[in-house]
């Protein structure tokens, strides 16, 4: 879920940049998709806002995989 | 109590064990070297000063740890433990690391070791990979002893990072090998970004960070390296292969960190850029619907003002033609009236025609004449108008007013008119 959250973190932003550019490129406005751009937008930006709030760490310390050697004389 | 009788076997058992507690570095001399085809180098050890002799093995897994090679004349630091061989009875120190000694020794060969990496392209900056953005799965290799970890995990905020964290040995050559189990370990774990620190030191303590296989595990690992090894005046090799290569361990956490710290920022921006854009339009297409309804009231006005014009046009047209029609009536009427009236005069002109007609008739009315006691006389229904018409004998029919009277002719005088 976390991971998915991150993969969408980085595409929300992405689909955000358009949605802004969208919106700075239209001489003229159509409010109907520009309405329905604006919701997209809200949605995204309210799940990415939950994203971006303090989730604690994880943190996990891992034992090395000692090789073993061969010690013949 | 009677004293234990060991058997050879034990008694090596139990020096073997004993001398596990005499782990040492030893400075000396490389003399009379054997390199096994198993791989394990048998070497001597000899003291400059008084000659002193110790044999030492060091195993193939180790040797090819170092990057260094043990030759006849060379002078190296050893560090492991003594251990007797059972079967020889001869005592041999153990050597699980090595190293150069000697002032300037290390440096020619670290330099010696960037040129032949350099050649290779190892530190090339083409083949540096961007660390990536909003990175969860972080590796990091370091030792659990000092500052550094702490440092690192007080930057990095919390954002849900994944860590997973090596402990290795960082210092001295004998973290070669703890290095490089640990890059191993970590390369089959599921991460996006491995970091290795440590917290600076001399050119000696970050030997281990010049170590060729090391080196070589970084340049070749499968996501980006940071590398946070602090150093003085030589950078070492690790840092120089890695992907990125910072100061301290709170500035690989802060740039591991920034793409989420920005992602904040940028989606203020984007929610005020979008929100703002769409308010302003949505104000703009009220303005321009306002303009519209104020256009369209304007245009509605005229139209009425047009369709009054043509309704009064209209009514005038209508009231033309009625009057129009009025006056063909009128005309008509005229017409009509000068006909009768024409009529008129004709029919009293007959009128008067007829009575003078009847009067000329009146007056030449044989029946007046008649009334007047003429009578017309006529033979065989002939009126005698001379006597030429008359023959003495013939009956004649006197017409008179009330009747006729039939007599006959007995005899004709004739008057002379011009007496």
């Amino acid at each position: 879920m976390l991971e998915e959250n991150t993969q969408n973190l980085n595409n929300n932003l992405k689909r955000l940049a358009e949605i802004t550019e969208w919106f700075d490129n239209q001489e003229e406005v159509d409010v109907e998709e520009g309405l329905k751009k604006v919701k997209e937008a809200a949605g995204i930006i309210k799940i990415s806002k939950t994203r971006l709030k303090e989730i604690e760490n994880e943190f996990e310390e891992i034992k090395k995989e000692i090789e073993i050697e061969e010690e013949n004389s | 109590m009677e004293e234990k009788v060991f058997s050879v076997s034990e008694y090596i058992g139990i020096l073997n064990s004993e001398l596990q507690n005499y782990r040492a570095k030893i400075i000396g001399e490389v003399g009379k070297v054997d390199i096994y085809p198993s791989g394990h180098v048998y070497f001597s050890l000899r003291d400059e000063k008084d000659q002193s002799v110790i044999n030492c093995i060091i195993w193939k897994s180790k040797y090819r740890l170092f990057g260094i090679e043990i030759k006849e004349g060379i002078k190296i630091i050893a560090t492991g433990c003594p251990d007797i061989y059972k079967y020889s009875g001869k005592l041999s120190f153990i050597t699980d690391t090595v190293e150069l000694a000697g002032e300037g020794v290390l440096k020619k060969e670290y330099e010696k070791l960037k040129k032949k990496l350099g050649d290779e392209g190892i530190f090339e900056e083409s083949k540096k990979r961007a660390i990536p953005v909003y990175p969860q799965k972080i590796g990091i290799i370091t030792s659990k002893q000092g500052a550094v970890l702490a440092d690192f995990l007080s930057n990095i905020g919390n954002y849900g990072f994944k860590i997973k964290m090596i402990d290795s040995r960082v210092e001295g050559q004998s973290a070669i090998p703890d290095l490089l189990s640990a890059i191993k370990t970590i390369k089959k774990k599921d991460i996006e970004v491995l970091v290795i620190m440590r917290g600076g030191g001399s050119f000696e303590s970050l030997q281990p960070f010049n170590n060729e296989l090391l080196v070589r595990e970084v340049a070749n690992f499968p996501v980006p390296v940071i590398a946070a090894i602090g150093h003085d005046k030589d950078m070492p090799l690790v840092s120089l292969a890695a992907d990125l290569e910072v100061s301290t361990p709170s500035i690989a956490a802060i740039t591991i960190s920034k793409s989420w710290k920005e992602a904040a920022i940028f989606l203020e921006r984007y929610e005020r850029s979008i929100f703002e854009i769409f308010r302003n339009n949505i104000e703009n297409v009220n303005n321009l619907i306002n303009q519209l309804i104020g256009t369209i009231r304007e245009s509605g006005g005229s139209i009425i003002k047009k369709y009054k014009d043509i309704e009064n046009n209209f009514k005038v047209s209508v009231q033309n033609f009625k009057n129009t029609l009025l006056n063909i009536k009128d005309g008509l009427e005229n017409f009509l009236s000068k006909t009768l009236l024409g009529f008129r005069g004709l029919a009293i002109k007959a009128y008067q025609q007829l009575e003078k007609s009847e009067r000329i008739i009146s007056a030449h009315n044989p029946e007046r004449q008649l009334n007047l006691g003429y009578s017309i006389a006529s033979i065989k229904g002939k009126i005698i108008k001379s006597v030429k018409d008359a023959t003495i004998g013939n009956n004649i029919d006197l017409m008179i007013i009330d009747g006729t009277i039939i007599s006959q002719i007995k005899n004709i005088n004739k008057i002379n008119k011009n007496n």
